[in-house]
């Protein structure tokens, strides 16, 4: 069975914790930059929480939106890469060959969403820091792009287990390391492939909407727009 | 130790083990076959061996030496010929991510 | 060499070397035989419990084999060994069930953390010249135990002392024993943020002197005033998991939630109305709204409860708390007052629950009594029961809190006992991750009644401000390879216990802190050997567990062995759910609760502030940070990278203005901000918010460590060193948000080195990338 592997992102639920920022860099080996590359602009965080403020004091008002790779379908990202290292997969993915990566930063540029980070520096870990890296995921190094995968390194490992178990993967076999940990439950992960799956469910809402959908880039991330006092409709 | 704590002890080479043992050194073994860090690639036996992918083919044939030495030069292109010729995917992330 | 420089994964010591490592010659390290039996490339995943804030929630440790520099025999060589490799929450505990904060993760920092202390050191230089040298543990231990022998024989054991961050379990109690047992007063458990003001009100108001357990995802209508419960308060990932399930987890239904506020908080950000308070007057806010459920009869039950009791003038419908004149006392207009009334009265089930800044003001205690009042007459709900509830505690021997003053009077008495120079006077101070130095405000002179003890042993796993000051450091394993326990005292409904092993055996020479205690005791013989006859610290845990089989819950075991292995396997017991709903409902009076039944009710207090309205025109709101709670972790770089949710700094203080004062006093977004109070100034960049009110300022509590490891010190300012040393009336806490403040520009955005993350859309106000 092949699958499309997408996300849906209940601004309801978002409480702005950041938790999924943190998880996502323990699972990802994503360096720190540091303060004066951060200074820079050069601080990684794939999945970072967006704030946008309307109105004045005393009624100020904030919307949470986590923002990551959006694996879009038609993504401006892949067109211009010279090498193919930004190349769509046969399960829906945006994927990023740091191999291929030759640094030209198109991607980055094509890219509406900024989720795109290039390693201007070699990363490296005061040690014993480096005693926590992730062995399932590829240290990147200077020269070489990279962004939010989708955790693949978990799909890939539930796809091996599953194949050991001679089965089918089920919704829930595994996520993605901030669904994991979103107490909320506002990032939820699954395969639109699978009709009944959460995601699936989810993406009907109808408050679902696409982050700059109107660009035409299809992107496999849904948002369920925040609700208001006298909205009691749900999905 | 276990075995050759009593078996051969006056083996030259499994002198040396004894050595090590008695330092509490483990002994520093080198890897053969691996991948350099810069080839961002995870290899999996796995899936390999329920396949019924013979150990030879990547490998080469262990039972006649006597020293551990590369005896197949392993590049992307033999583990691509052989995805193709069985008919397993050859995306990039199945082994780069 | 590679067409790219890339992080060298070096062949024989198996670790990742900095970039320089292409010429510099490969070192060769001895390879130790590994002491654990692992499987390359398969993950193990143990359970552990957090100890980064008190909510005590269960992890599990994703343990992988890899190689790590360590040192055996003296000898510096390469082992491989398990290592921690990713922290997730545990699916088991009821309190965070499977999630798991931004901070949580974060601990993984603690463990790996570049600065933690190896091994034991001995002072050599002048007190916090941070000269030290290596000592063994032999010899470390002996010159400890000759010290408190000597003590004992001097009699003088009375001026031992113990400063400690609050423990819960048995590392709590092993400390009180091992105190009692020689002779030397309880414990100082400080922090700087405690909750004895609002365990205090729930003691008075609901007979449980603990924490309030929310129980969110029935509530569809939540008032709180200042609680900051998705990010910092008391369960913080109970209560997000509890939200989320209010939102959008019922179908049809979805749960309002008000905030009451001065300054917007991460989870205020998050209300569907934000209500601006005037700092110090929530609890005359939420007299108004009582008065209008009370005479308008708007409460589906009537309203004689205890907690109403305790107001004044509650049984007469509080007659001077009408609208119009709390609005004058507050800020809050009587329209909103007598609409939020009646919403919160014909909502379904509501809650009113109180945190954070409205309790640490002088009248911090009579803030919670109203706000608990208002709570009993609007959380009805019978079945299963009110929102707002308390968890029931374990059967646990000895869950008897400390009964030693609260935490910031602890601190007080502490310093005076040296200035004084009583006969008890601490001569001997034992210190484990507290940091007064840094946190408590320079009114209290800790740091000089600290530098006056003769002789201070640390035993935390950091050189922080306080423990720079050690003549002996004897350094604990971290959390991580430590065995835990700890008891909820919220976030569930459900009696929750925590207890596990290490999850990854030590990388440095550190050893448990409790097993020095117990070796100590040992050593010493006599009363306190019988006080703690325990060979090492599981025994001891063990002891304190195992009677929980009895009572059933989620571990079903036959015999004590398989209930405490089952124990150990899973990390954390729970009782069944349901079975403790009367112990722990409100209307109860918990058996354990003193008689405060007869109490007086509390006069209406005004807030009270340092400083005079006209050379301090505004309000100071230092807040625990989302990122590094009171300034403990801010040794660990994830979270000083992680972007604050509401400016998106990292790296940096700031101080929150609202623009049109920023505008009033020619302050810029960024400009470099003096902010100084009759204690004393500090400087940071400023923030222009439209979430703080005109005559607020406020500045998140973390940065500023002068000496905290690498990536705290040198960086930011402490708005915890400019506090009076004002407290609330009857608990004695520290009324951290009653100091009043001026502000002026003094410099430009580069003399402020404010460093904000961005990308993407940017937010209000424009956020500038200094360069």
């Amino acid at each position: 069975m092949s699958h499309k592997w997408a996300m849906v992102v209940d601004l309801d639920r978002c409480t702005g914790c950041e938790a999924c920022v943190v998880a996502c860099h323990a699972e990802n080996n994503i360096p720190t930059a540091g303060e004066d590359q951060a200074s820079r602009g050069r601080a990684m965080h794939w999945i970072r929480v967006e704030r946008s403020w309307e109105g004045d004091f005393p009624n100020p008002q904030i919307r949470f939106q986590p923002v990551l790779c959006q694996q879009c379908d038609d993504a401006p990202c892949e067109p211009v890469c010279p090498t193919y290292a930004s190349y769509h997969t046969s399960d829906g993915l945006n994927g990023q060959a740091y191999n291929r990566c030759i640094g030209t930063r198109f991607c980055a540029n094509a890219c509406p969403y900024n989720v795109r980070f290039f390693n201007f520096y070699n990363p490296t870990w005061d040690l014993p820091l480096n005693l926590q890296l992730n062995p399932d995921v590829s240290l990147r190094s200077v020269g070489v792009m990279e962004k939010c995968t989708f955790c693949v390194q978990r799909i890939k490992s539930a796809e091996i287990q599953a194949e050991a178990e001679k089965r089918e993967m089920k919704d829930g076999d595994f996520t993605t390391a901030c669904a994991q940990s979103c107490a909320s439950k506002a990032l939820v992960f699954g395969d639109l492939n699978d009709p009944n799956s959460e995601v699936s469910r989810l993406e009907r809402s109808n408050r679902a909407t696409k982050l700059l959908g109107e660009l035409g880039t299809k992107p496999n991330v849904t948002y369920l727009e925040r609700g208001t006092w006298q909205d009691a409709t749900s999905v | 130790m276990t075995c050759h704590q009593a078996i051969d002890t006056d083996n030259p080479e499994i002198k040396k083990i004894a050595a090590y043992a008695q330092r509490g050194e483990e002994i520093p073994w080198v890897r053969v076959y691996n991948y350099s860090p810069s080839a961002h690639v995870k290899f999996n036996h796995a899936p390999h061996i329920r396949a019924g992918v013979q150990c030879a083919s990547c490998h080469g044939d262990m039972t006649t030496q006597t020293t551990a030495e590369r005896k197949v030069n392993l590049n992307m292109g033999s583990c691509i010929q052989c995805h193709r010729a069985k008919q397993v995917s050859v995306d990039c992330e199945l082994c780069h991510n | 060499m590679e067409r790219r420089n890339f992080i060298k994964i070096s062949a024989l010591t198996g670790m990742i070397a900095t970039l320089d490592a292409c010429g510099r010659p490969d070192q060769k390290l001895i390879r130790f035989v590994p002491e654990e039996d692992l499987i390359p490339g398969i993950a193990t995943w143990k359970p552990s419990v957090c100890t980064l804030c008190s909510a005590g929630c269960g992890l599990l440790v994703r343990v992988m084999e890899g190689d790590a520099e360590v040192v055996r025999h003296g000898q510096r060589g390469v082992m491989q060994m398990g290592l921690a490799k990713k922290l997730e929450g545990n699916p088991k505990s009821p309190i965070n069930q499977g999630k798991l904060c931004a901070r949580g993760h974060a601990g993984l920092q603690v463990l790996y953390n570049p600065d933690r202390i190896t091994h034991p050191i001995k002072r050599t230089g002048a007190r916090g010249s941070g000269e030290f040298q290596a000592i063994s543990w032999d010899d470390a231990l002996k010159e400890l135990s000759a010290h408190l022998a000597a003590m004992q024989a001097a009699k003088t054991t009375g001026s031992l002392s113990f400063l400690a961050r609050p423990l819960s379990g048995q590392r709590h109690e092993l400390i009180e024993r091992f105190l009692k047992a020689f002779g030397a007063p309880p414990a100082v458990w400080y922090q700087p943020f405690d909750e004895a003001v609002l365990r205090q009100a729930n003691l008075l108001s609901f007979g449980h002197g603990a924490l309030p357990t929310l129980d969110l995802g029935r509530a569809d209508y939540v008032l709180s005033f200042g609680a900051d419960f998705l990010g910092t308060w008391n369960s913080p990932v109970a209560q997000s998991v509890g939200y989320g399930a209010m939102r959008r987890g019922r179908a049809g239904r979805r749960g309002k939630f008000v905030q009451v506020e001065a300054r917007m908080s991460q989870t205020g950000a998050n209300c569907d109305e934000w209500i601006a308070c005037r700092p110090g007057t929530e609890g005359l806010l939420a007299l108004g709204i009582a008065h209008v459920i009370l005479n308008q009869k708007l409460a589906s039950q009537g309203p004689g409860s205890k907690a109403g009791s305790l107001i004044p003038g509650w049984s007469a419908g509080l007659p001077e708390s009408t609208p119009e004149a709390v609005e004058k006392q507050t800020g809050v207009s009587a329209a909103v007052i007598t609409r939020i009334a009646h919403e919160l009265t014909k909502s379904g089930s509501a809650t009113a629950l109180i945190g954070g800044a409205p309790l640490a003001h002088t009248n911090g205690l009579f803030n919670a009594l109203a706000v608990n009042a208002l709570e009993a007459l609007v959380d009805t709900v019978r079945d299963p029961g009110p929102i707002l509830g308390f968890t029931p505690e374990p059967a646990i021997g000895n869950a008897a809190k400390s009964t030693a003053p609260a935490g910031f009077s602890g601190i007080n008495s502490l310093a005076q006992s040296v200035f004084d120079g009583q006969p008890h006077a601490p001569q001997v101070l034992f210190l484990y991750e507290a940091n007064p130095i840094f946190s408590a405000p320079p009114g209290t002179r800790i740091r000089e009644a600290i530098a006056k003890i003769p002789y201070i042993v640390s035993f935390g796993n950091f050189i922080d401000e306080t423990s720079a000051q050690a003549d002996l450091i004897l350094p604990d394993h971290a959390p991580l390879e430590s065995w835990l326990d700890s008891m909820g005292e919220s976030g569930s409904l459900q009696s929750v216990a925590n207890l596990a092993p290490p999850a990854v055996a030590p990388l440095h020479d550190t050893r448990a802190m409790p097993d020095v205690l117990l070796g100590l005791a040992k050593e010493l013989g006599g009363d306190v050997a019988k006080a703690l006859p325990f060979a090492a610290y599981d025994a001891m845990l063990r002891m304190a567990y195992v009677p929980l089989r009895a009572r059933g819950g989620s571990i079903d075991a036959k015999t004590d062995d398989d209930f405490w292995s089952a124990l150990q396997a899973q990390g954390v017991w729970s009782s069944t759910p349901g079975t403790a709903s009367t112990a722990g409902s409100k209307s109860a009076a918990s058996t354990s609760a003193p008689a405060a039944a007869k109490r007086a009710p509390m006069a209406l207090t005004a807030p009270e502030f340092t400083g005079t309205a006209d050379d301090f025109p505004f309000y100071f709101l230092p807040y625990v940070s989302q990122s590094f709670g009171d300034g403990s972790l801010a040794n660990l770089p994830w979270l000083q990278e992680l972007p604050d949710v509401l400016t998106t700094a990292m790296w940096s203080s700031w101080v929150e203005i609202n623009p049109k004062t920023g505008a009033r006093l020619g302050i810029q977004q960024g400009d470099l901000v003096e902010i100084g109070s009759q204690q004393g100034n500090v400087r940071a960049p400023a923030v222009l918010s439209p979430g703080i009110a005109p005559d607020v300022v406020a500045m998140p509590v973390g940065q500023g460590h002068e000496n905290f490891g690498r990536f705290a010190s040198g960086r930011g300012a402490n708005p915890l060193s400019i506090l009076a040393t004002v407290t609330e009336h009857e608990t004695g806490s520290l009324a951290w948000a009653a100091t009043r403040v001026k502000i002026a520009r003094v410099g430009g955005p580069e003399q402020a080195r404010l460093t904000l993350f961005s990308g993407g859309r940017s937010g209000f106000p424009h956020e500038e990338e200094p360069r």
